[in-house]
């Protein structure tokens, strides 16, 4: 694929993600569902650019907030659905919920909410591919949060001292539920020097919502954690457009007090829009660019209802 | 063989029988212990990191291996939990079946003279709610060799509670080619007398030297001891139905006892059985002391069970001698060949 075909085609992921997720928050308040929803809206770059930055037999393993990793990863967009509504037709049979993603199919490999859970696990799924012979990459979602975690630490030795192949994305979007990053470290903390020099494992931080950004970053880091037989850590900087957990996208959360009025900051740098303006650079017009993505949306907002319209919430 | 001994031969067997069988834990690796010079390929030391060592071996669980990972002291075990009851426990319902996570937890656990408060915690009855997980508390060699070997089978997660104090416990028995299906319990006694003592773990060597001098004195109880708790029922039918024979029950748990698992066991039984009287022998409510004078107080002996014995069926008291320090205390070093007969 060329550079062009490669954007459009990481429009269409985010898009997807964007509107599946649209309506699942849509859903979920006028059928009163009380689970745990934990939107990626804003972060769709982060999925996507790690998605296409790395290849098909490398695997995901997710957290909390993980529709967005399982959908850029290929996930059955159906059983998604279902399984965000409780039905039994969902891809963990409604035992999970909207925290549990799993798509063996596409080496989505599954999510789990417990900060800090998923990186051991991940490291261990390296592993096993690893004494498999296989040459690929396990990838593992966390926040922020995290990252603070002493699993973390604990695993980037781990996972250091036995050479496995696993790359850790950081997506930062400042907050754990709502407590503000500045409130929660150290003042000067230094992820660079802990991991490079500490650690001695890779680590590249970058602009999360810019789609090419996070596709060049994770390519390169896949190389060099193949090569080198070292752990990598990639570090996105990106925005949560929706509150930490539930189905409201609120612009009222995004100039609340605690977010020190991100709701600006949060136009500025939509993903999907930093995305439009790198196809520009292609030669393509905003038009094209506006009836593509009015396509998409119709052909995901089909393929979101065709799905909802089967599922009886009063029922399941 | 002594009970230290089983386990290790039947992990040997295990990594020799199954590639995808692998062995973690701290000082695993070190020569002379017998694994890595071995089996190089599946022996790994892991880092004092026993959450995220844990978390490796669930991941690589959830991958089709079958990795052992062993913990010196439950209390180390604890900062494992999450990966324990909350990961493992949960991973083949949480993800809608089909998705099997069988990590084995060998943890070493309860009582050893002069580790204390934070070294001898009996934690049997945390793991009985975790529902999927498969609970193995061996009280003899052969139950810790054969339960090591069903375990390394099984696709469900287990964990295995090794009581340091059986360490030197000894028994001859024949090693199966087969892996047979193993039991929920073991009895010891003839059902002569109107009493079952149920026991389990480190009880049972004190019950059965209890049972000599009752026998001696022409009581005959018997023991029912508890050694597999499977995840589906922890308590089974057969072994209810076997209690059911006796009108007096005497429980005796070397953990405090309420909410342990003989607590646990006591309510099942009375929501199943009718007119039944139930006693119990235990722990004190308070963690297990340093100070060997106090723990030899702390502990249930086999003097305390032959009175109750007595007391419950109203015989006359028997003279006893004193339980000695070395026996209260120490590991019993003794051969459990003859009860078998």
């Amino acid at each position: 694929m060329n550079k062009k075909e490669i954007l459009l085609k990481a429009l269409e992921d985010m898009i997807k993600i964007r509107i599946i997720e649209e309506n699942i928050s849509k859903e979920f308040k006028k059928n009163k569902v009380l689970s745990f929803l934990h939107l990626s809206i804003g972060q769709e770059a982060c999925a996507t650019g790690v998605a296409f930055g790395t290849k098909a037999q490398d695997n995901f393993f997710g957290n909390h907030r993980s529709h967005g990793h399982y959908l850029a990863k290929g996930g059955n967009i159906s059983r998604m659905i279902y399984e965000v509504f409780g039905d039994n037709r969902g891809c963990c049979s409604g035992h999970g919920g909207s925290m549990h993603m799993l798509d063996k199919n596409v080496n989505f490999l599954g999510s789990v909410p417990i900060l800090g859970s998923s990186l051991p696990i991940a490291s261990g799924i390296a592993m096993s591919e690893k004494l498999k012979k296989k040459n690929n990459l396990t990838i593992v979602f966390i926040g922020d949060g995290s990252a603070e975690e002493g699993s973390f630490y604990e695993t980037l030795n781990m996972a250091g001292l036995y050479k496995l192949p696993l790359l850790i994305v950081i997506e930062d979007n400042k907050y754990a539920v709502e407590s503000d990053k500045f409130k929660r470290k150290v003042n000067g903390y230094d992820f660079k020097s802990i991991i490079e020099k500490g650690l001695k494992a890779n680590y590249n931080r970058v602009d999360g919502q810019d789609f090419l950004k996070v596709f060049d970053a994770s390519k390169k880091l896949r190389k060099k954690i193949l090569k080198d037989k070292s752990v990598g850590v990639l570090h996105l900087d990106c925005l949560r457009f929706s509150k930490h957990s539930g189905a409201e996208i609120s612009t009222k959360d995004q100039k609340s007090k605690y977010r020190k009025n991100e709701y600006f900051e949060i136009i500025k740098k939509d993903p999907i829009k930093i995305l439009k303006q790198n196809i520009i650079r292609t030669g393509m017009s905003l038009i094209q660019i506006e009836k593509i993505i009015n396509k998409l949306q119709k052909k995901y907002n089909k393929i979101f209802y065709t799905t909802f319209n089967k599922i009886n919430i009063k029922k399941v | 063989m002594k009970f230290t001994e089983a386990i290790k031969l039947a992990t040997i067997r295990t990594l020799k029988e199954d590639k995808k069988c692998l062995l973690f834990g701290l000082e695993i690796t070190n020569e002379g212990n017998g694994f890595i010079e071995k089996f190089p390929n599946q022996v790994f030391e892991t880092p004092v990191s026993e959450l995220s060592s844990t978390g490796l071996v669930v991941g690589l669980a959830s991958r089709g291996f079958k990795p052992i990972i062993v913990y010196g002291r439950i209390e180390f075990a604890l900062l494992a939990f999450d990966q324990i009851l909350t990961q493992a426990g949960r991973w083949e319902y949480m993800f809608g079946g089909n998705y099997s996570c069988p990590a084995k937890f060998r943890i070493q656990i309860g009582r050893q003279w002069g580790n204390g408060p934070q070294h001898t915690a009996n934690y049997h009855s945390v793991f009985m709610q975790a529902v999927e997980i498969d609970i193995f508390i061996p009280s003899t060699p052969s139950e810790a060799y054969n339960q090591i070997l069903y375990m390394s089978k099984s696709k469900n997660p287990s964990v295995l509670l090794e009581h340091r104090y059986l360490n030197l416990l000894d028994e001859d028995f024949k090693i199966e080619k087969k892996i047979k299906k193993i039991s929920t319990s073991k009895v010891y006694g003839n059902k002569k007398d109107n009493i079952v003592i149920i026991t389990y773990a480190d009880t049972l060597p004190i019950a059965l030297k209890a049972k000599d001098i009752l026998e001696i004195n022409n009581i005959f109880p018997t023991i029912l001891n508890l050694s597999f708790f499977p995840k589906n029922q922890r308590i089974s039918n057969k072994d209810i139905s076997f209690i059911n024979k006796f009108k007096n029950i005497l429980l005796v748990d070397s953990s405090p006892y309420d909410f342990g698992i003989l607590s646990g066991v006591q309510s099942i039984l009375s929501l199943h059985l009718q007119n039944k009287n139930f006693y119990k022998l235990s722990s004190p409510n308070i963690p297990a002391p340093s100070s060997p004078m106090l723990m030899h107080k702390y502990y249930v002996n086999k003097n305390n069970i032959v009175n109750y014995v007595c007391k419950i069926l109203k015989r006359k008291n028997i003279t006893l001698s004193k339980v000695s320090f070395e026996e209260s205390i120490l590991w019993p070093n003794f051969s459990i060949n003859k009860y078998f007969k």
